[in-house]
């Protein structure tokens, strides 16, 4: 044993299919309207990060037959927490597949299963870096010019996902990938419903993975930081001067987590979420989630809104 | 309450002096008076606006931190907390600020002697 | 496992009575705990006993930092380390700090105090834990500050604590500052995804810059500025700005005693794992841009006083 972080240390990217003839659409979606920045482009795939992110990528968009989540990365230490993740999930008889480096562009070597719920979870150590986009030498640290006017998020938050189960993903996700539950939603039984789940240790919240009940395998949402809740009124702002459909709560403080959250969608149907601020968590053993009540939903997603729940808690891809 | 008269010698060799209530820091009799001395936390707990106290006696309203006292001399005076029990001679090797009281109408009159 | 967190500070004062309200009134913590010449205080958001601990004492300035860890071991672990490296280390036992597990003291190079522990009396989240309204019954027109964010301390060789912090106890470093020779100077160092819990500049050994805690909103912190003047507090000549490090909008205030205090709002991510992305960094005649982003310079006594 020695003094280090180990296992997951940062959610990495997300990756989507899209049913987008040449990612036209989406590039000038994510690109223009969002204000993410491209980075590589390969015949059927484009990547995107967020101006404050080193990497190469954060969000990868893969033309396909149809509208899918294909997985969701995870950033381990090292090469020793890959190996020791894959024997734990063979021990738990989860097929696990290896991929070779390369297998993203970018992405070092990797694994990838599915966890229950249906959803892919890609575990890699090492993810290209192209540096920061304001420089490693006396840094501006302020929003590119060619993406203000936009959103301009500065980080991949979390995502959300839809499982049959909530009890049994929420638990192999612990067990299994070493999350903690920051905020947990129980059914009048006791048992979970829905939790927010992390294993940074962010200023700004607890939740790299948010998992409401759904159809399996589905997208509930992706979600990316901004410093700031009168930001996040602004870019509603600059979201709708662009006919971005907004979802029903607009611009709330959701107290489940307590961010200051906007939540709108892309062309394809995608529900996006800027947020900011959020409950300070520790990945630590002794830590204890937040517990709402069910019954309580309405004010657990939105403190201001008298609204029916129900389309928030559609899935959308 | 009584008043007492603060006589404070700069760095560069000039004196100003300033009706100080007792009870009342130096610092903030100094502010009334239009002088901005060199205070940083205004609490006792930096040192910086330590002088020398060349004659007079104060006392203090606030306590200063212990560790900022240690290696000053036994003459030195903190003046974001000192208050006079008597008239006192102050001597800095820092330079206060002289607060302009009067910056627009000395605008004006520059601007009319310019005419 | 490794150190997750800055913890709480340990802070001298010079007037116990006065400290307490201005952490409780003017920053908004709670107090906790109260023994003989101690008041124990916790940040809304967090679920530990203390984030700050209030020592009646003739000097201001600093007592120690706690850094909490996620794994019993590592109190052991971070002894022999700290052992090996030639500094010394104390245990203490459970209850010796009020709501506190075991804990390892160790004293670094700059001769401040870490104090490593794993367990923490738990009282929760100010809200409560169940169905918490987000808003606290006693808010004063601001929301209340989130956290113990980070410190800064200051010592005569920053680059000697810098690295038993990086090498030893898997501390990121985000930012620092080089001087021509390559001299490390200025630090900032994390365990966790934030850029900074710890941050390490020049000046005399076991000094003070300031404790920081988080705001959540820039709105919230335009509203402090406003309430620490309307109230008296002392401020930076400054008031409202942004570093040019983190880029992170700040205010600097002083406590009665004339500790530093900083209210700080900012998102910044890193990557939770020591020396995967290069640290930015900054040279020395960069520091007016790194410290006052707007301002472009640096008013003399923002760095050589401390408490």
């Amino acid at each position: 044993m020695a003094i280090k972080h180990k296992g997951i240390t940062r959610i990495g990217f997300v990756r989507l299919g899209l049913k987008d003839p040449g990612l036209r659409e989406a590039k000038k979606f994510y690109t223009e309207t969002l204000g993410m920045l491209p980075t590589a482009s390969a015949p059927g795939q484009l990547q995107l990060r967020c101006w404050h992110e080193p990497y190469q990528f954060s969000l990868v968009i893969d033309e396909s037959d149809a509208h899918r989540l294909a997985e969701i990365g995870f950033q381990v230490r090292d090469d020793a927490d890959l190996e020791g993740f894959a024997a734990r999930l063979a021990q738990g008889d989860i097929q696990v597949a290896r991929h070779e480096a390369g297998d993203i562009p970018g992405l070092g070597r990797s694994i990838s299963f599915a966890i229950p719920g249906g959803q892919r979870v890609r575990l890699f150590a090492e993810l290209a870096q192209l540096g920061y986009e304001t420089g490693f030498e006396t840094p501006d640290w302020v929003t590119p010019k060619r993406v203000r006017g936009t959103p301009a998020p500065q980080f991949l938050n979390h995502v959300g996902i839809c499982v049959p189960h909530p009890k049994e993903t929420i638990a192999f996700l612990k067990e299994y990938l070493g999350f903690y539950a920051s905020e947990v939603i129980e059914d009048d039984q006791g048992d979970p419903v829905s939790a927010l789940l992390f294993r940074m240790t962010k200023n700004v919240g607890g939740q790299e993975l948010a998992v409401f009940p759904g159809a399996a395998g589905k997208l509930h949402h992706i979600a990316f930081t901004k410093d700031d809740a009168s930001d996040i009124l602004l870019d509603g702002q600059y979201l709708r001067n662009d006919g971005v459909t907004l979802d029903s709560f607009g611009p709330t403080r959701h107290p489940y987590g307590n961010t200051f959250s906007l939540h709108f969608f892309d062309p394809f149907g995608v529900r996006l979420e800027l947020c900011s601020g959020g409950r300070m968590a520790e990945p630590h053993p002794e830590f204890k989630p937040v517990i709402w009540s069910e019954s309580n939903l309405g004010t657990a997603l939105s403190y201001h809104d008298e609204l029916d729940t129900a389309p928030f808690l559609a899935a959308s891809i | 309450m009584k008043h007492w008269r603060i006589s404070l010698t700069g760095g560069e060799g000039e004196t100003v002096a300033f009706d100080c209530p007792e009870g009342v820091s130096i610092h903030a009799a100094a502010r009334t008076a239009g002088f901005r001395l060199r205070v940083a936390c205004g609490s006792g707990g930096c040192g910086i606006c330590a002088a020398e106290l060349v004659n007079g006696q104060v006392d203090y309203v606030s306590p200063i931190s212990a560790a900022k006292i240690e290696g000053c001399p036994a003459r030195a005076v903190f003046l974001c907390r000192a208050t006079p029990t008597e008239d006192c001679c102050i001597k800095t090797d820092w330079q206060w600020a002289v607060v302009d009281k009067a910056p627009l109408s000395r605008r004006m009159a520059i601007n009319q002697q310019g005419k | 496992m490794a150190i997750i967190r800055l913890s709480y500070a340990s802070l001298n004062v010079t007037d116990l009575g006065k400290a307490e309200q201005h952490y409780a009134k003017v920053v908004g913590l709670r107090t906790t705990g109260k023994t003989e010449g101690r008041v124990y205080m916790q940040a809304p958001d967090s679920q530990d006993h203390h984030c700050l601990i209030l020592n009646e004492s003739a000097s201001a300035g600093l007592c120690h930092f706690g850094l909490k860890v996620s794994a019993p071991e590592d109190l052991q672990e971070a002894a022999d380390k700290a052992a090996a490296a030639g500094l010394k280390v104390e245990w203490l036992k459970a209850g010796d700090i009020l709501g506190q597990g075991e804990s390892v003291m160790i004293t670094l190079p700059s001769t401040h105090r870490i104090n490593l522990f794993h367990h923490s009396e738990d009282i929760g989240y100010e809200t409560g834990m169940r169905d918490p309204d987000p808003i606290l019954k006693n808010v004063d027109g601001v929301n209340p500050v989130s956290h113990l964010d980070h410190a800064l301390m200051v010592c005569s060789n920053p680059a000697e604590t810098i690295r038993f912090l990086r090498d030893e106890l898997d501390f990121n470093l985000s930012e620092c500052g080089t001087a021509p020779d390559g001299t490390l100077f200025l630090g900032f160092l994390s365990a966790g995804n934030t850029m900074h819990q710890l941050a390490v500049a020049p000046g005399p050994d076991g000094g003070l810059h300031h404790i920081a805690f988080y705001v959540y909103d820039r709105a919230d912190l335009i509203r402090r500025v406003d309430l620490l003047k309307h109230r008296g507090v002392p401020t930076l000549e400054y008031g409202l700005t942004r570093h040019g490090v983190a880029g992170v909008t700040t205010t600097y205030f002083f406590d009665p005693s004339g500790n530093r205090n900083e209210f700080q709002c900012g998102a910044y991510e890193t990557s939770g794992a020591s020396g995967r992305v290069r640290p930015i960094n900054w040279k020395p005649e960069d520091l007016g841009q790194a410290t006052f982003y707007y301002e472009g310079s640096v008013p003399e006594q923002f760095y050589t006083v401390v408490s």
